[in-house]
């Protein structure tokens, strides 16, 4: 295939998933600038690779895609603790929230701050997961992928998805009750 | 059926991902079984406290970067000759971030552009002098072990996989006083020099653009090394080389 289509075939199936990417890495670090580095090093690796990626359809590269860049998310955390860049206490919610649900906020003025402080206690929560544990609880959770997509992203056995899914939420579910009883709205 | 042996298959129900035999039984034991019921409303209680928020959406800065990257692709490949109009729109937008760059930049201090100057005498240099390489191999387990023994560190040595570029080799360069290790890169008659030394920088940074007469360069930090990136190619292609020896495997 020639380079010029091959890229314009890229652009058209892979680069739709570009706001779910980089949801992904937003809340697999915690932070918009690693999410932001390891989602524009997953895209050129998943343009180089492109070949390995056997479908032939936006929704079939989703799970592909999430691959690289959990790959280069988990990459770009290690490199961060490692220096010094590593802002837990970053707002990033604050920040990232304007966009989403400014109309549904606007209506409704004292929810603002209720909308942010949610949001980060549920970041908060996430960042206090073991890797493993987060990974699989966004896939399923935010990105809504089944058992087998989540498999395939993770490359492990459908049944470690359930297993590791499950302690996933038992833990999850802890820490929110300890950190704030927030869990009790049932 | 017992609560031990629903509460695996509960997870599953509230997934989606039951067959339609397994998920009658789960479903008959729920309506006898409110403990069953109770973790049942606990797991969608869970889902909606975290779906509560905001949908995330890619920053504008990302998608242009992004694009421009693909696009730098584009340019490396054959199918350029096509694309002349978005090949162009390209260069605008990273025209703009390069000189937003270029702007943060300028408010370095002065040894930073001391530094500057000096990367670029120093490729002005291997441009006019005769071989810019003191280790002719395209082999980087060659060209790392002869600069590990010259200086006393060891810089990433990358083999640039896109098309289109060559590596070189390697020499010493000095820069501001000290040996400096230089990997030289090619792509067609354009030479291209990674110098690369210590810093007291900690923290890794981005790539950051900047140009300084009729030169471009990529100047990033990683695992306590500066690299600078240098060549007269345009930012577009400079780009794609220095995604390849930064970050490449």
């Amino acid at each position: 295939m020639k380079a010029g289509d091959r890229l314009r075939r890229f652009e058209q199936i892979v680069l739709p998933h570009l706001d779910r990417a980089y949801a992904f890495a937003v809340r697999l670090t915690g932070e918009s600038d690693a999410a932001h580095d390891a989602v524009q090093e997953a895209y050129l690796l998943a343009l180089r690779h492109f070949d390995q990626f056997k479908g032939d359809h936006s929704a079939a590269s989703l799970a592909w895609l999430l691959a690289i860049v959990r790959n280069a998310a988990f990459k770009q955390l290690r490199q961060r603790k490692r220096g010094t860049m590593l802002s837990i206490d970053d707002d990033l919610f604050a920040m990232e929230s304007s966009g989403g649900g400014l109309d549904r906020q606007l209506n409704r003025p004292d929810a603002i701050c209720i909308d942010n402080d949610r949001e980060q206690r549920v970041q908060s929560a996430l960042r206090d997961l073991p890797f493993a544990y987060r990974e699989v609880l966004i896939l399923r959770e935010f990105e809504e992928l089944s058992y087998a997509q989540i498999a395939e992203v993770l490359q492990i056995p459908a049944g470690t998805v359930m297993s590791r899914l499950a302690r996933a939420r038992v833990r999850l579910k802890a820490i929110l009750e300890r950190s704030y009883g927030v869990t009790n709205e049932v | 059926m017992k609560c031990d042996e629903i509460h695996p298959a509960l997870a599953a129900l509230f997934d989606d991902e039951l067959q339609p035999a397994d998920r009658k039984l789960v479903e008959g034991h729920l309506e006898t079984c409110v403990q069953c019921r109770y973790k049942l409303a606990e797991l969608s209680s869970l889902r909606r406290i975290l779906r509560g928020g905001p949908t995330l959406r890619a920053p504008e800065a990302l998608a242009k970067a992004v694009i421009s990257d693909l696009q730098a692709q584009r340019h490396a490949g054959r199918g350029f000759r096509h694309h002349w109009a978005a090949a162009a729109m390209a260069c605008t937008v990273l025209l703009a971030i390069g000189s937003l760059a270029l702007w943060s930049w300028r408010s370095y201090d002065d040894a930073g552009r001391l530094e500057r100057h000096d990367v670029i005498s120093a490729h002005a240099r291997s441009l006019l002098g005769g071989s810019p390489i003191a280790i002719a191999s395209s082999d980087r387990h060659v060209v790392k072990p002869w600069l590990t023994a010259r200086v006393p560190y060891a810089p990433a040595v990358r083999e640039p996989a896109v098309e289109g570029f060559e590596f070189l080799g390697a020499r010493i360069d000095v820069i501001t006083d000290r040996p400096v290790a230089t990997l030289v890169y090619k792509r067609r008659q354009h030479l291209i020099n990674l110098f690369v030394w210590p810093t007291r920088e900690k923290a890794t940074t981005a790539a950051q653009y900047a140009d300084e007469r009729g030169y471009g360069m990529y100047r990033w930090v990683a695992k306590g090394l500066v690299y600078y990136l240098v060549s007269d190619l345009d930012a577009a292609e400079l780009r794609t080389l220095q995604v390849q020896v930064c970050c490449g495997k």
